[in-house]
């Protein structure tokens, strides 16, 4: 399935364009903190079986 | 500028791709997610105003209260205003929570910190929590339980990623003394947050009122096996419905019982096997984190395909039986101990993040921010009651002079009781009556209003 839409509002083309750039920015923002706040986690968890 | 903030100038635009909201509301959630991982400040901050542990850890229970009175107060405010103002608002709280709490570290009072990270930190905390999750399940409404899924589960990596981050800034600003770190480091975290959560803002957007994703049809009848609803119940209304209350008492079990283990989770591990010690204990902690933020993700999602009242039997019927199982085998082997307590903490988390899935199939989409939002009281009040029993509980068998895991088996097998409960009144659960349904939507009226897509 596309998850482009099929039917928004009247905009002016482009208007978003700025904002896609920072939604991918974020997924980068967020998945690295996301990366890191797990594999600290994981190095702490190794400590319970150690 | 600020109209910048209004609704209206949130709607998307043609092309725009629902996977662009997603971070968006990671954001906001990793940001507020901070205060699970607030305990590691309590050390310094007792020694900062040479307080007793129960005065600091006020703080935390202040921001708690906070979230869900502002959750369920302003969720009709957030509907009405759209996802950016709200998160807007929410960053400038939680922003605000922070520095405020500098001022009152910096001048030693103690009652600042309250009003700062306790009132308006947990305002910002309520905003924050309800408004991406309502705008995620405008955007996949064939996915309900995975749009949810993924906002809730940035609330329990939030604090993955702030304790040691935290830890890190304490270091190097004060070196040994943390003390002195303090300051700096609430200073640090507000310019990250704010800058993390203005971003959030800024990116999101809500579909337009005529927006569907592409080769999906929404149904056209409620479906009474599901129970998903084709129709909606205003907040106002789903407050009068027994499915409002049923959910209530679901959610209370599902948080009471988890919440119970996961805050005296390193004292029960080191009683029920006196080998383990405070690190590995620390490293059990760590990995029922892990097992409360992925079970967000994974059972949220898992809902969409087996139903939400499925869902809620497995967490709160196999919920049971594992603390059964806890409490009966749980002394004979680690390992087993261990892996139902990661099933059980991913069952809490998954429990969090599939309830408003569960909401929307039953009260439709139009207010379910808002009724998200009062039902998320069930939350604060099962903060107080599930430590409450566990802490009440082993005080009780230390004054009688039991010891080891035995302090902890009655607790254990009360929680059983409190599951069966949330079981029982997930059972009884039926899709909500046709007169509480809203009247056919006027889309004139709903655009002079501001009402929500």
């Amino acid at each position: 399935m596309s998850d482009s839409p099929s039917s928004t509002a009247e905009r002016p083309e482009g208007a978003d364009a700025a904002g896609r750039t920072a939604a991918v920015v974020l997924w980068v923002i967020v998945s690295a903190g996301l990366l890191y706040g797990i594999g600290e986690t994981v190095a702490r968890v190794t400590q319970l079986f150690g | 500028m600020l109209s910048t903030l209004d609704r209206e100038r949130t709607v998307a635009g043609p092309g725009f791709n629902r996977w662009f909201v997603p971070p968006a509301a990671l954001a906001v959630h990793l940001s507020i997610g901070q205060v699970y991982a607030f305990s590691v400040f309590n050390i310094p901050l007792e020694e900062r105003f040479g307080a007793s542990a129960t005065a600091v850890s006020i703080i935390f229970s202040i921001s708690i209260v906070m979230l869900g009175l502002s959750a369920a107060v302003l969720g009709t405010w957030v509907e009405r205003n759209g996802p950016r103002k709200t998160m807007a608002v929410s960053a400038a709280l939680w922003v605000a929570g922070f520095l405020v709490s500098a001022l009152g570290v910096s001048v030693g009072q103690l009652w600042i910190v309250y009003l700062g990270y306790g009132v308006l930190g947990g305002i910002g905390l309520g905003l924050g929590y309800i408004s991406p999750v309502s705008t995620l399940i405008k955007w996949f409404p064939d996915r309900p339980g995975l749009a949810t899924g993924l906002a809730i589960m940035g609330f329990g990596g939030g604090a993955l990623i702030a304790s040691p981050l935290s830890n890190r800034l304490l270091g190097l600003y004060g070196g040994e003394d943390v003390v002195a770190g303090l300051v700096p480091t609430f200073l640090t975290l507000a310019v990250v947050y704010a800058v993390l959560m203005g971003l959030g803002a800024y990116v999101i957007r809500v579909p337009a009122d005529d927006w569907t994703p592409e080769g999906w049809t929404p149904p056209q009848e409620s479906d009474e096996s599901s129970m998903r609803t084709t129709a909606d119940v205003s907040a106002r209304t789903a407050l009068g419905t027994p499915q409002f209350w049923l959910l209530w008492t679901v959610l209370f079990c599902n948080v009471t019982a988890g919440i119970g283990i996961l805050a005296q989770a390193s004292p029960i591990v080191q009683n029920f096997f006196p080998g383990v010690g405070a690190a590995a204990a620390a490293g059990f902690v760590s990995l029922l984190s892990l097992a409360n933020m992925a079970g967000r993700l994974v059972w949220s999602s898992t809902s969409d395909v087996i139903g939400r009242k499925p869902t809620y039997m497995l967490y709160l019927g196999v919920g049971a039986l594992l603390y059964l199982g806890v409490a009966t085998f749980g002394r004979s082997s680690l390992l087993l101990f261990v892996l139902m307590s990661v099933v059980i903490l991913s069952f809490y988390g998954g429990g969090f993040a599939t309830i408003p899935a569960y909401l929307k199939d039953l009260f439709g989409g139009l207010q379910v921010g808002a009724i998200h939002g009062r039902l998320l009281t069930a939350w604060s009040a099962a903060g107080i009651a599930g430590p409450l029993i566990v802490s009440g509980i082993q005080d009780l068998q230390t004054a009688r002079g039991e010891e080891g895991a035995d302090l902890y088996l009655l607790s254990l097998y009360i929680m059983v009781g409190v599951l069966v409960v949330g079981f029982i009144a997930n059972l009884l659960v039926k899709p909500v009556d046709e007169r509480h349904h809203e009247p056919e939507p006027d889309p004139d009226q709903l655009e002079s209003e501001g009402a929500p897509a």
